[in-house]
């Protein structure tokens, strides 16, 4: 920017800044960290249990209700890029295929850390305390993608399974408009995974005591 | 008092709770579902496809290179000399991992920032023979290596740095071939 062309569109600029990332991981232990404590400590738990529901369905449908809401939180950022391409009359992602990919990725990344949020959840009464666990794992997740960046030797195996798991380098190549099924695996099967254990650590408190 | 205490001991032997077994059983459950995510992110890492939908496919490799990678045998390595102002710089990465990614772990790649480790690029400088103070690329295949200069990959122009693509990439498959004959 500053005046001078770049070789990449608005569109790439912001998902792949410092500020996207800043507000994005801070979001999700805001989303999330109330979904089973609160409903714990005030006690709600009871009278929901005691409905016909069974315990797999309260927690996907906390889970999709923190989805949907999340999704919601995303849609007016559509209109930055209207709004720019109205101003500027220039159009501001080099394709369809960029915004397809980073809002894929959105889509992904989010779900996985929203159900990482939901198992911090589970595990504590204490909303402040859940907000920590998650925002440690969320942060040690994002901040572990960087480990590509800062190492100087990186053979070919070591570079791909760091780039694996590197939330940054995925965006970086899926706001480009390059879709990948890697992440897509890694993400979805990382979100069943949390979401089956915040399923078993939901149901501990039947037989635990 | 005896209506009292009879439901007590009717519910005595339905509510008792085998712990240890339901632990068990759970701990399994974790297992067995970890153990599946890890079966399928294995085969996610290794069976994987790509789709360039960039308008400008500006880092997809032409069929040419990946035949050429495809009937490449042993390692190619790659030392990347680039100080970190170099505008090409981040385009160079970007390409690099694709070839990466296309080649199913036969090139490794070296980033030396030439003016932050001086040693270690002296070091390469006098394994591969080579002087120079610009910023480079060179490739190691079957003890044949070649440089690959920046000026070479791109056109770079001094005032308005916007840089040529589809020249660079022409001109990187070019002195990637040429090792391999």
């Amino acid at each position: 920017m500053n005046g001078k062309p770049t070789p990449y569109g608005v569109q790439e600029a912001f998902f792949n800044s410092i500020f996207f990332w800043f507000a994005f991981v801070l979001i999700f232990p805001l989303i999330t960290m109330r979904l089973f404590s609160e409903e714990f400590k005030l006690g709600t738990i009871e009278p929901l249990m005691t409905a016909p529901v069974r315990d797999w369905q309260v927690v996907l449908s906390k889970f999709f209700g923190a989805l949907v809401f999340y999704i919601i939180l995303w849609l007016p950022t559509l209109l930055y890029f209207v709004i720019f391409q109205f101003v500027t009359k220039q159009s501001a992602a080099n394709s369809t295929g960029a915004y397809l990919g980073s809002y894929l990725m959105l889509l992904l990344l989010g779900m996985f850390y929203l159900s990482v949020g939901c198992l911090a959840s589970v595990l504590t009464k204490n909303q402040i305390v859940a907000a920590i666990i998650s925002f440690c794992v969320i942060t040690l997740h994002f901040f572990s993608g960087l480990l590509s960046f800062i190492m100087q030797e990186v053979s070919s195996t070591t570079r791909q399974l760091l780039g694996y798991f590197s939330a940054l380098e995925q965006m970086g190549t899926l706001s480009r408009g390059s879709i990948d099924t890697r992440p897509m695996v890694l993400y979805i099967s990382m979100t069943i995974v949390m979401l089956a254990l915040t399923h078993q650590v939901f149901q501990s408190r039947k037989w635990r005591m | 008092m005896a209506t009292e205490t009879a439901p007590p001991t009717d519910q005595q032997p339905a509510r008792k709770i085998h712990r240890v077994r339901i632990g068990m059983n759970v701990l399994v459950q974790i297992a067995l579902i970890l153990f599946l995510a890890a079966m399928v992110n294995y085969l996610g890492f290794s069976h994987y496809k790509r789709w360039d939908l960039s308008r400008d496919k500006k880092y997809e490799l032409s069929d040419k290179s990946k035949r050429f990678l495809d009937s490449v045998k042993g390692k190619i390595r790659l030392t990347v000399f680039f100080s970190g102002d170099n505008p090409i710089g981040q385009d160079v990465q970007n390409l690099l991992t694709e070839y990466q990614y296309a080649s199913k772990g036969k090139i490794d790649v070296e980033n030396i920032d030439p003016v932050r480790s001086l040693s270690r690029a002296k070091e390469v400088f006098d394994k591969y023979k080579v002087v120079s103070d610009e910023s480079l690329v060179i490739v190691d295949y079957e003890e044949r290596n070649q440089t690959v200069k920046a000026s070479d990959m791109a056109e770079v122009d001094p005032g308005n740095p916007i840089m040529n693509e589809p020249a660079r990439v022409t001109a990187f498959k070019g002195n990637k071939r040429s090792p391999a004959r």
